[in-house]
């Protein structure tokens, strides 16, 4: 299976079938979605397994939860804004509360939901989920870490927060096949300027970013923080430690997500000189549009990666 | 392990069914008492349901969750009754470091099979696990327990058409009708919640309306379960029941209980043909 060059939701849609073949106990679940939330294939070769609660988030929720009592494996697919926002108690209370092994797979964060508009772009769930004890949040950077990280999700024992992307993404050649472990930052680049850490769809943004920054002089370090709780902190301490500046990108709000969990680290590291600039949505809802357009007029493309990286020089 | 199914002994001595409820009754109204805290209407509607259900329906495959969270000290009662928690416990509800929260935790207590306390969310959670035993072809009916102003919720509702769609003939909903919620009675609050039962067939369950303090009726549709399609069982009860100043009175929703209250509310509830043990326990 070629896996370079696709999405995390892509190489999802492709994994899923196959997981639900290597462990019976896996059951997918979904509220009214298919192809956008990647189970379109695994619904169609397991029609057993497949759940269809019908357009109810929170109900949704609340039966992957007996589903896990029961001891299945449910995995609940929705978009990002309802996982996070309209089902948060659910999610909360019924899930994380009793530390039950329930995957939630939240696709269209950020602008990636670009022609739906504000309603469908999730600029909060990173602030909210990361707020909820006992839940592991991860956003794969492209399908070859997908496939890496997805049995680790799948096994963790207990509730995961997988934020996937329909943004194809090219940081990982498929061979050698990465070492991705959850909790540890992947190193992409070794940098003395400036580290840029991205998650999920920005990854390969921060790449281009870096390879841009290097023809102008600039020692650009890329750091993917798949996981983005529990926090890598040791790699973002040893990130502002060695370059002093940090730049993170996320497709999401600068309040509450990636960059505010940078933030608090290197705020708390004793004696550290160390700037965090967040990149991300301004705090404003956003629109409809192309990808690479929004992208652009939210700063959030290459271009404006690479500026701020410099600014902060 | 906590939240583990009850493994149900057959009660060994003769006590019959009213003489339980009132043991539960004496426990839930000392229970709170110590805890200066606790929603004691709201526990005492639900005595004769869970009797019914702890002492005669509730089989090894079966699963019980109290939706209705906040009544859990009615809860704890039975589970101590069971002697599935120490009654030795029941004083330290809401206590820091007691296994009994004030909303059921079934990480942290043996018997509670599901944490609840957000209304409305137990039914889909009961609906899961009835279709995990649908899947793999097990036994056992799934119960659960929710209050008649928690069916203002609409998640609940989500998990009404679900189960009607999945065919859950293994799943009971009782209603606690105590015609009580926070800020008044439900017909004052919210009178488009009636008619109830309509609403249940409406959404493809079937729906009976009992008395919910009538053991012998709990019983009897209880234990006969689902015919064709999930169950709804109203059960019309009293808030406060089992104590004569706080029947029916909204006021007992949450509140702490005076020397005064708790001493008239025992004597009311007297310990009939009592062990020596349990008249130890309920003085």
């Amino acid at each position: 299976m070629l896996l370079t060059g696709l999405s995390s939701l892509e190489a999802y849609r492709q994994l899923l079938p196959l997981q639900l073949e290597l462990d019976s106990n896996l059951v997918v679940l979904t509220a009214d979605l298919g192809a956008s939330v990647g189970v379109d294939g695994a619904a169609r070769q397991f029609p057993e397994r497949f759940i269809d609660v019908g357009i109810a988030e929170q109900n949704l929720f609340g039966v992957s939860a007996g589903l896990a009592l029961e001891g299945m494996r449910p995995i609940a697919h929705t978009f990002a804004v309802f996982a996070s926002l309209r089902a948060a108690d659910q999610l909360r209370t019924s899930i994380a509360w009793p530390n039950l092994p329930v995957t939630i797979v939240a696709t269209n964060g950020g602008l990636a939901a670009h022609s739906d508009g504000a309603s469908h772009q999730a600029i909060e769930d990173i602030a909210v989920v990361r707020a909820i004890p006992n839940l592991m949040v991860v956003a794969p950077a492209d399908g070859v870490a997908m496939n890496v990280l997805l049995p680790q999700v799948l096994r963790a024992g207990s509730p995961v927060y997988l934020r996937l992307s329909k943004i194809a993404g090219t940081v990982y050649p498929s061979a050698p096949v990465p070492v991705l472990r959850l909790g540890t930052a992947s190193y992409l680049r070794e940098g003395t300027d400036v580290t840029l850490i991205g998650t999920g769809d920005t990854v390969t943004s921060c790449l281009s970013a870096a390879k841009d920054l290097s023809r102008e002089g600039i020692d650009c370090g890329v750091l993917d923080m798949h996981t983005i709780k529990p926090l890598d902190s040791a790699a973002v301490r040893r990130a502002a430690q060695q370059t002093r500046r940090i730049v993170v990108v996320e497709n999401h709000s600068v309040i509450g997500g990636l960059g505010s969990s940078v933030a608090e680290v290197v705020a708390g590291l004793p004696g550290c000189k160390a700037t965090v600039c967040r990149l991300g949505i301004a705090d404003t809802f956003c629109e409809s549009g192309d990808y690479e357009e929004l992208l652009s007029k939210y700063r959030l493309d290459v271009k404006a990666i690479a500026a701020a990286a410099a600014d902060v020089l | 392990m906590s939240g583990s199914t009850v493994q149900l002994q057959p009660a060994l001595n003769a006590r019959s069914g009213k003489e339980i409820a009132n043991d539960v009754r004496r426990l839930v109204v000392k229970m709170i008492y110590d805890a200066a805290e606790g929603h004691l209407g709201p526990s005492l509607s639900i005595v004769e349901i869970l009797v019914s259900l702890y002492w005669r329906c509730l089989g090894r495959h079966d699963r019980f969750i109290l939706s209705k969270g906040h009544a859990c000290p009615a809860l704890y009662a039975v589970l101590a009754l069971r002697g599935i928690i120490d009654k030795e416990e029941l004083s330290g509800l809401r206590t820091l470091g007691s296994r009994l929260q004030g909303h059921p935790d079934m990480r942290k207590t043996p018997g509670v099979q599901m944490s609840t306390g957000s209304l409305g969310q137990g039914l889909s959670v009961g609906a899961g696990i009835a279709l995990a035993k649908r899947l793999r072809g097990e036994p056992g009916s799934v119960f659960v327990l929710c209050g008649d102003g928690e069916l203002q919720e609409g998640q609940n509702w989500e998990a009404m058409m679900f189960a009607a769609k999945c065919h859950l003939t293994n799943l009971l909903l009782i209603v606690d009708r105590n015609e009580c919620q926070v800020n008044g009675k439900t017909a004052h609050v919210m009178p488009s919640l009636e008619p109830l039962d309509e609403k249940g067939r409406a959404f493809g369950w079937q729906a009976v309306q009992i008395d919910g303090h009538d053991l012998d009726r709990l019983d009897s549709v209880l234990s006969h379960g689902c015919v064709d399609r999930p169950l709804m069982v109203i059960a019309n009860t009293c808030k406060g029941k089992g104590v004569s100043f706080t029947e029916g009175r909204g006021e007992w929703h949450k509140r702490k209980i005076t020397r005064d209250e708790y001493l008239a509310a025992m004597a009311e509830l007297s310990c009939l043909s009592a062990s020596a043990e349990e008249a130890r326990l309920c003085s």
